[in-house]
């Protein structure tokens, strides 16, 4: 490898779209969620830095963990979760820049960004806290409903262009038409998906503040909750990414600065979403989620395959 | 088939309000730069007309929570203490003067790091004579 | 230069974003109805960046509100104790001041200050949101 190819990689995994643009845009997100739902409820809101002045305050307080933690654990899973979440925004083509591409790279990130959900489980055995091993145990009951529910909703995509690779379905957008139209109930559903997958409102049973006080996280403080907040912000950027890739890459040319606009403008609705549906909706019960999930949402999502199949 | 309607329509019901609430005016008043108004009925900080004071002592006998206190030299020479931090903003000292010397007004009490700042000496009448 | 510039970014990160934990140490509930009210619309507490913490181990703000119970001290003490340094305790209440009107009481310690250190007081029953507002103001005014 010569010496511009190693500067354009370091470029790459630091600088753009790796850790500094993810982290930005982690932030960014972070405070307009926050701001949107406090101006649903007719509040002013944070002001534009309260992320980075919570991380920075978080990163910087004691960690005490409760005695009889396993503390090679409790500092292994939140890296292993947002080690994953930055390799799956590796893998994903994020704003215009290409990405290596392989066919299957779309279960590889599906896997990926999974993966935070297991090791919130986890935290939650390793901690011992009462509290963190209810909250980890209804993020694992939680998991097999909305994971299933993620996979098939995108699979769609996958389906439409006959091929598990990322590169293909871009290029299967641009030739037809973006995905968003002739799927949007895909879309829908994959969306529903991913905020299970983010445990925000309306399927935040693992993290319920009046029953399980903070579900997993319980008894983390300091450097450690600071990593696990910032996983869950950056498995926020990454997972819209990968939505806006499946079912709206067709819009835009690659490489062009008008892609990067709309990409953002993208990002941004999308989270606009996901705030106005935590303001609206109330905490299901774990019964109704499952229920909605295994008998509305999943046979809703297998007929719409059927009919993508068919078509 | 009504009722399937209905429960679509319930999964759409809050959307209007939130947009409306987005794009009015906040109901915040930002505190600390525009003060508040409180209403006149509410019972906050103690406040005293020396001039009608008499040094009686019924207000320090009828405070529930013992912040009132009198250190009486002579008739005619007396300190009426308050201490805030022990003060439940009931309003009985009001009722019990009948000099319409002690009322409560409307501010609320003042937050401190010390607890030294709350004791208050109402009327001092030592050195008067 | 990093000696001088580190700190001043910890101190505004700790001002920017204060988490307050709410713990009842045998008050009426009138304190905690106003420390409520603080997240409503009306007062908002979110512009300063104060959240407000469910688990101690998150939290940097120990707010009390009521007198000491002999039998609520050995649970303060360990929830002071699982809260990670830096941390402050906020006396709201005039009972969490000095006992108030259960001050005498057999059960009554009489006072936060009798078991933690407090780092402001809040007088007033109960307190306004407004004057908890003064009191998290100024306790951000000390924090180095
Ligand atoms: S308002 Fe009530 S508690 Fe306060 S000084 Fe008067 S009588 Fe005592
Ligand atoms: S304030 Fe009224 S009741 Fe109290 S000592 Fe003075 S005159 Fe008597």
């Amino acid at each position: 490898m010569d010496n511009m190819n190693l500067l354009g990689l370091l470029f790459r995994i630091f600088i753009f779209p790796g850790f500094f643009f993810l982290l930005i845009a982690a932030l960014f997100l972070h405070w307009l969620d926050r701001k949107l739902i406090a101006r649903f409820q007719g509040r002013i809101g944070p002001p534009w830095y309260q992320p980075l002045a919570d991380l920075v305050k978080l990163f910087a307080k004691e960690d005490i963990l409760p005695s009889g933690t396993n503390l090679f654990f409790a500092a292994l899973l939140p890296l292993i979760s947002f080690a994953s979440v930055l390799t799956a925004s590796f893998y994903l083509p994020i704003a215009i820049q290409s990405a290596p591409s392989f066919q299957g790279d779309f279960i590889v990130l599906m896997f990926l960004l999974s993966l935070p959900s297991l090791m919130y489980f986890l935290a939650g055995w390793v901690t011992q806290g009462v509290y963190s091993v209810i909250g980890g145990n209804r993020s694992l009951l939680q998991y097999f409903s909305y994971e299933v529910l993620f996979l098939l909703a995108m699979s769609g995509t996958a389906i439409a262009s006959g091929s598990w690779s990322l590169a293909d379905i871009r290029l299967a957008q641009i030739k037809e038409s973006p995905y968003i139209f002739p799927q949007i109930v895909g879309f829908l559903f994959s969306l529903a998906g991913l905020i299970g997958k983010l445990k925000r409102e309306p399927y935040d049973i693992p993290k319920a503040k009046s029953e399980v006080i903070a579900g997993a996280l319980t008894e983390f403080s300091g450097k450690k909750l600071a990593l696990w907040y910032l996983t869950i912000q950056l498995q926020t950027v990454v997972g819209l990414s990968f939505l806006i890739h499946c079912f709206f890459s067709g819009f835009w040319q690659m490489s062009t600065f008008s892609g990067f606009i709309v990409f953002l403008l993208l990002l941004v609705i999308l989270q606009g979403m996901l705030s106005a549906i935590s303001a609206i909706y109330a905490r299901l019960r774990i019964d109704q989620l499952v229920y909605l999930n295994w008998y509305i949402f999943i046979p809703l999502t297998l007929l719409h395959n059927v009919y993508i199949l068919l078509k | 088939m009504n009722n399937i309607l209905l429960k679509i329509r319930s999964f759409f019901y809050l959307l209007p309000n939130i947009v409306e609430v987005l794009f009015s005016k906040p109901e915040t008043i930002d505190y600390p730069a525009v003060s508040n108004k409180l209403s006149a009925s509410y019972r906050g900080s103690i406040r005293i007309i020396s001039e009608n004071c008499v040094g009686c002592g019924l207000c320090v006998r009828d405070c529930p929570a013992q912040a009132l206190a009198l250190e009486k030299e002579s008739k005619h020479s007396f300190r009426l203490i308050h201490y805030r931090d022990h003060c439940a903003s009931c309003g009985q000292c009001e009722m019990s003067c009948k000099f319409n010397s002690i009322y409560l007004d409307n501010s609320y009490k003042e937050a401190s790091a010390d607890r030294k700042d709350f004791f208050k000496v109402l009327v001092d009448n030592t050195n008067k004579k | 230069m990093n000696k001088a510039i580190i700190p001043k970014v910890l101190r505004w990160a700790r001002q920017k974003s204060p988490w307050l934990l709410h713990f009842n140490t045998g008050g009426c509930n009138g304190c905690d109805i106003e420390i409520l009210s603080l997240l409503t619309p009306r007062y908002d507490v979110e512009r300063f960046g104060i959240l407000k913490e469910s688990s101690p181990r998150h939290a940097d703000i120990l707010i009390c509100t009521g007198p000491v119970t002999q039998q609520v001290k050995p649970r303060l003490q360990r929830i002071y104790d699982q809260m990670p340094e830096p941390k402050w305790v906020l006396a709201v209440g005039s009972c969490s001041c000095s006992g108030g009107i259960f001050s005498g009481a057999y059960n009554i310690l009489g006072g936060i200050d009798k078991v933690l250190p407090v780092d402001m007081y809040i007088a007033g029953c109960p307190c306004r949101p407004e004057a908890i507002i003064d009191g998290i103001v100024k306790l951000l005014g000390q924090v180095k």
